[in-house]
Parts: structure tokens; sequence; C-alpha cells
């Protein structure tokens, strides 16, 4: 990892580019027109080398590590930003990980450039593997139902789990669109973003698409996919609250602005409080993660749990502090809403990742 | 007291050794039972208890080290204290309740506001002479509105001497009834245009005639505060710290000495309270899985309070007026927070059992494992030094800049 990145002006560049081509005006309308990906602002990630900051040097990437990655995370969620970036390099660390060399040279350089977008079923902690796999002279096959893929129907590239018959786990590297696979998108209420489904009967595919995969390599990309929604949530927090302070200020009722009422202000105040916190905990955990510390996962489990449930408890806060113009769909209210309601059940839910602070702590302090 | 002679100090350089002398310095020092001691002993075993502990600390110089050295202390760097503050926690040493506002706030507003005389005189005092100090700030009129305070302070000339004659009465002073000397806080100026601009701040030595101390019981049984009443008290005019009127402006800084430090030991202490209450907990409340989840739910929090609280402290490393700034602000109010939940939490866990009356662990911290008398404590965290109720309004106004 270079040790001179700026993450600081990292994080200034990402933000100045989505205020401009992603403002929640923007996103809106971008919503009006049935979602999907911002195709213009993938184009300019892409060029602007966002889907190559943790990609290796040697494929075109910068070689960076969780920390960087964080930041864009939280400046894609300050800006609800309807792009695949956690989709992409998650599976662009899947390839790094377990890929073999001929594997990486084929899709890591065309992610790094932003012209293949990746998605990934969920890691292992998360959800077994649905998909069996059998293996037979130079082809593998596939049978059963991949679920669950975040932005797997705007993805050229999907990295499925699968199990072979003895219960070892692989990952297999399907091409929807040039191998002709039908994935099936389920829309969510977060227009942003959608998940898909990939549904197997003997898929018959070239031996080359299969990755290693084991139950490090699993924990590890489940490490990075929860640090990116608990990142995307400090991002969207930050940016809901700062919407609804300007708004508790300009609105005048009864002669005053709402905002001087102290039954709102102390809910504002505690939201706040509760965002400090849970940004210094994801940094955190970020940090740790970056660096492989062994504290990590508890670490990360914490941040993810505090982060999405706060950001739940503030989005929701914030259309009640709006009112009546909160309510309307014209207003940004509801895709921070939206945004978090997905976050707190992607990747674990806030009960999951306690479940694991539980086991890995706390069982472990009580004995 | 047998055994060798222990100098956490001549090691301060060297974190490492540091931390080993002063874990085996502790380890021979601290009464195993002493808890018990304090529980069963009643008032004065807490003060006799405190003094000797004061006493232990004093030996090794480690009662002052923070100070600067032109004051006897060791200018112990920030890291040297928190590896100091971890040692004790780890080893549960006693708190040293009773002397808090004579290791930090007096120094603080000393060292920044205080005549060189007024240093030499009180400082050495403390340093030498364990001198206990208490602070007369809050009225029953003046809490959260501290500024609206009415306790008078008039410049006469008696005797040729040039003296102030104070007047009113002040509330929740901790100790008072074991101080030596108190930080008051009194009106000057009746008519000054602002309520904050009429104040001053003075040394009150509590032997002066007219003082009377009246102690406080309060929820948890024990008396920790005081009020102190003030009936046509003379004390000599070169008492006033600062100039006159300026008191309300020298008092931020006395008040902003406290977070940081003290925040930072009892989170160490909530860290290992976690953990023995979990141990605790493990063939009871801890089987059910909701009880365990809500438990599993305080380990972020104390893990963001630490968090923060590092943060704070690598702030107030390069600046320490910053004990007033955002992020303390911040850490207290959700310190407070955190600390009143957790206990509560376990006076549910606890069952009858910790509904079992017990006698209270003076100086034994926020997190004593008596369920019950830490949550009824827990409110000195979220009602004194400024409630959880003014800290939102500050972040609300000030920070967020909502009008008022």
């Amino acid at each position: 990892m270079d040790e001179t990145i700026d993450l600081e002006a990292l994080r200034l560049g990402i933000r100045d580019v989505l205020r401009a081509e992603c403002s929640p005006g923007a996103v809106l309308r971008h919503i009006e027109n049935g979602g999907g990906v911002h195709e213009k602002l993938w184009k300019e990630a892409g060029s602007l080398g966002w889907t190559s900051l943790a990609v290796p040097e040697e494929f075109g990437g910068l070689g960076l590590g969780l920390d960087a990655l964080a930041v864009l995370y939280e400046e894609a969620g300050r800006a609800v930003a309807p792009v695949p970036l956690l989709a992409t390099l998650l599976g662009a660390d899947i390839i790094v990980r377990t890929g073999s060399k001929e594997q990486q040279a084929r899709w890591l350089t065309t992610i790094a450039g932003g012209a293949t977008r990746a998605a990934v079923s969920p890691p292992l902690p998360f959800a077994p593997a649905e998909v069996a796999l059998v293996q037979s002279d130079g082809h593998i096959v596939l049978s059963g139902t991949a679920a669950a893929i975040l932005d797997g129907a705007d993805a050229d590239l999907i990295l499925i789990l699968a199990a072979r018959s003895d219960g070892g786990i692989v990952r297999v590297a399907i091409e929807p669109h040039a191998d002709g696979i039908p994935v099936r998108r389920t829309s969510t209420w977060d227009m942003t973003r959608s998940v898909a489904s990939v549904e197997f009967s003997a898929l018959k595919l070239p031996a080359n698409r299969l990755l290693s995969a084991d139950i490090a390599s699993e924990d590890a990309v489940a490490i990075h996919a929860a640090i990116g929604i608990a990142a995307d949530a400090i991002g969207g927090a930050q940016q809901i609250l700062d919407i609804t302070v300007e708004y508790l200020k300009s609105r005048q009722q009864f002669g005053r602005p709402i905002g001087s009422f102290q039954g709102l202000k102390h809910r504002v105040a505690n939201h706040k409080v509760a965002l400090v916190a849970d940004a210094a905990l994801v940094a955190s955990a970020a940090a740790l993660a970056a660096g492989n510390d062994r504290h990590a996962t508890a670490e990360v489990s914490s941040a993810k749990a505090q982060a999405c449930t706060n950001y739940v408890n503030l989005s929701r806060d914030a259309i009640q502090l709006h009112g009546g113009i909160g309510f309307t769909a014209e207003h940004a209210c509801h895709l921070f809403l939206k945004r978090a309601r997905l976050n707190e059940v992607l990747f674990g839910s806030g009960g999951w990742h306690l479940q694991r602070v539980l086991d890995l702590v706390i069982r472990d302090l009580a004995a | 007291m047998a055994g060798r002679h222990f100098d956490p100090l001549a090691h301060c350089n060297d974190l490492n050794a540091f931390r080993a002398e002063v874990a085996a310095w502790l380890n021979a020092v601290v009464p195993l039972n002493w808890m018990e001691r304090v529980r069963e002993g009643g008032e004065k075993a807490y003060f006799e208890f405190q003094r000797q502990w004061f006493g232990c600390l004093r030996a090794v110089g480690l009662h002052a080290a923070h100070w600067p050295r032109e004051w006897g202390g060791n200018e112990l760097s920030l890291r040297a204290q928190v590896a100091l503050y971890e040692e004790f926690a780890l080893a549960n040493a006693p708190f040293t309740d009773m002397f808090t506002i004579s290791l930090y706030h007096l120094p603080a507003t000393l060292f920044a506001h205080g005549t060189p005389e007024q240093r030499d005189r009180y400082l050495t005092g403390v340093r030498d002479r364990a001198e206990v100090w208490c602070q007369g700030f809050s009225e029953p009129g003046a809490g959260s509105d501290l500024a609206s305070l009415r306790t008078r302070a008039e410049r006469q000339t008696r005797a040729g001497q040039d003296v102030y004659v104070i007047n009113g009465q002040k509330i929740w002073s901790s100790y008072g009834m074991f101080a030596d000397f108190c930080l008051l806080l009194a009106r000057t100026d009746s008519n000054a245009p602002k309520k904050q601009a009429g104040i001053s701040y003075f040394v009150l030595d509590m032997k002066t005639a007219g003082v009377t101390v009246r102690p406080i019981r309060q929820i948890t049984g024990e008396a920790e505060f005081a009020e102190i009443f003030l009936d046509e008290v003379v004390i000599p005019a070169e008492n006033l710290i600062g100039a006159e009127n300026d008191g309300w402006r020298i008092a931020q800084s006395t008040l902003t000495a406290e977070r940081g430090i003290l925040i930072f030991e009892y989170s160490l202490r909530l860290r290992y309270a976690i953990a023995r209450d979990a141990a605790r907990g493990k063939d009871t409340w801890l089987r059910d899985p909701a009880l365990a989840q809500e438990f599993a739910g305080f380990y972020p929090r104390a893990r963001a309070l630490s968090l923060l609280i590092r943060r704070m402290l690598a702030e107030i490393e390069t600046d320490p007026r910053k004990g007033g700034s955002e992020l303390a602000i911040y850490t207290k109010l959700y310190w407070g927070t955190l600390l009143q939940d957790y206990n509560g939490f376990l006076v549910r866990a606890g069952g009858l059992e910790a509904q079992f009356l017990t006698q209270p662990v003076r100086c034994g911290g926020l997190t004593t494992g008596d369920y019950m008398y830490d949550f009824l404590k827990s409110y000195s965290w979220t009602i004194a030094g400024g409630s959880s109720e003014v800290m939102r309004n500050v972040i609300a106004e000030r920070f967020l800049g909502l009008p008022r």
C-alpha cells in the first residue's frame, strides 16, 4: 500500500465531483426517470480512477487499502450515488484474493478502467452457498439460485459463491451478457441500487471461470462489504443531518425558525453526537481492517451495527423534522431513509453483527 | 510497608518500564480488600482512606505528576498519563475523588490566572500538605443557569485592610465537608450589563468565620456533596483570582479541566466492568438471547467512547485549552448517556438481586458492580458539570448553528 496517499485530498476530490454531478436534486431526477445506474457518473468514476483504487498497480490500479475505499464509500453515501462502486470493488477484491494471474489480468484491468461492472453474491459469513458446482473434464456445471446480489442486474461480471459436493466453497465468474445468462433484477425501495438473482439449471461453463475460495478469503470480503455499507451510512447520515439542520434554520412557523424550538434542537443534537461517535468507530474499523489487525472483525461488526442503526434513526427522524415537505417525493429526505433501510439489512443486520460481537468479544470476556 | 523502594517517575521516559514500575507499585500498595473496607466503614473511613491513598500517591510523586515542573510536578506526558490510568484501571485502584478539585481544577485555574503568590501558597498546599479543595459554583437558584448566581462579594475596608464580605449560599460542592479551601464564584457587580460580567473568582478558606457546611444526603445513601452557607464571611482582597468581574471567563478554564482525563479514567474502568459483568451474568441473564444481544450493544458504544476520548486527549495534548472543545462536549454527553444506559440495563438484567440494599463503595468509581447503586450514581454524569440538556443546547446552538 502506498503510504503517501493523502486520504483527505482523496476525499475532497471525490466530494467535489459528486457535488457537481450527483446533487440530491440530480438523484431525484434520475430516479424519476426510472433509476438504475447513473451512466454519466459511472463513466466519470471510471475515468477518475475510483474503480481502480484497490486494484493492484500491475493491473492499472492504485493498490490502496480499505481505509482509502472507506473514503470513497462514505462520499458515495453522502451523495446517495446511483453507481455500483461497492459491488464492483467487492468483485475486484475477490479476484485479487483468489484469482489466478490469468484471471486477474483478464478482469482487473477492465474493472480498474471502469469498463467492467462487477457484482458478488454475499460473502459466506452472511449466507451459505446456494449454488452447487460439479466439475467434469475441463468444464464446470452450476445448479441452484444465487440471490441477494447487490447491483447484480447492472453487472458485466458476477462472482457467484458455489459449493462443491464435498462442501468446499468456490467462486465462479459469470459474464451474464457474454454467457447469455439471464439475471433477474428485483427493484428495491432504494432506487439508487437494486438486488438481483441468477438461476442456474445445469449451466455449463469453462473451467477457467473457477476461482478458489476459502473461509479466510470470504471473511476478508465480508469485512470489506460491511465497512463499505457502514461508511456509506456515515456519509449519508452527515448529508441528511446537514440538510435537516439547514431546513430547521430556514423554515418559519409561529413567527420564528422552527430550529429555535428545544424539542427539535435536542433531537438533532442527539443525532449529531451519535454520528460523531459512529464516524470514529467506522474510521477505526477501516484502519484496523486495512492493517489486518486481529481485532478488526469485532470492530467492523461494531461499526456496521452502530452506523446503520443510527443512520436509520436519523433519516427517519429527518422526515418527521421536515414535516409535510419531507413526505413528498420531490424532497430528498426519502432518498436517505430508503438507502438507510437497505443498508441496515445488507451484509448482516444490526442483530447479526451484535451477535458476532457477542460471540467474538463478550463470550470471551465472560469465560 | 515492607519491600523495595518504588520510583515509577524515574522511568517515565520509557513507557513500558514506567508501566511495569507502576504495576509493581500498585501491587504493593493497593490493599486487596479496600472496597470492602470502604463499604463497611462509612464516611469517616472514606475520608481516612482517601487521605491514606493520596499519601501513597504522594510518596512516589504520582499525585501531581501531571503538573509543571516548577510547581513540583513532572510534566508527565499525556501518553504516560494514559499509561498510568490504564494501570490503575487494571489494578482496580481506588479513585482520588476527594482531591479532584485540588489536583485538576485548582491548578488549571491558577496556572492560567493566579498570581505567583497564590500559586506558591495553594499549589504547595496540595502537593505537600494534601489540602482538600471544593468548588463553590452552583447555587440553589443557579444550576444550569450558573451565571444567574446571587452570592454577593462586597469590597470593603475593615480595620485598614482591603477585604471582600461574602453573603449567600452554595450547593453541590463535592466533598465540601472535608474541604480546606473553596474555589468560589460570587457577584461583585449587580449592575453589569450582562449577568456573566459581574462575577468574580475567589479563594475561600473554609475555616473562615461565617462559613457553615452541611452535607447533602443523596439518592445513593451517601453524602458526597455539601451545601455551603456564607454569612458575613470576610476574606482578604488578595484572595481574588484574576481581575474583579472577570470570574466567568476564568471559571471556563476550571470547568474544562475535569473533562478529558477523568472521563478517560472512568471509560477504562467501564471496559473492565463489561468483562466483569459478562462473567457474572454468564450463567444467568447472559443465557437469555435478547438480554445477551442488548448487552453486546454496549460494546460498540464503549468502543466509540474510547475512540472519542483518545481523539480528545490528542487534541488536549496539542492545545490544553481544548478541554472545552466541541469534541469534549460530545464526549461528555455520550459518556453520561452510555453510563446511565449501561448501569440501567444491569439493574434490569440483575433481577431481584440487584434490588438488595447495599452499602456504597465510596471512591470505587461509577461501575462498582453494585448495579442499583451504580445506576443511581450515574445521574452525577447526566446532571453535574453541565446537564445533558445543556450539552444538547450547546451542540444545537453553538455547533450546529440553530437559532436561540
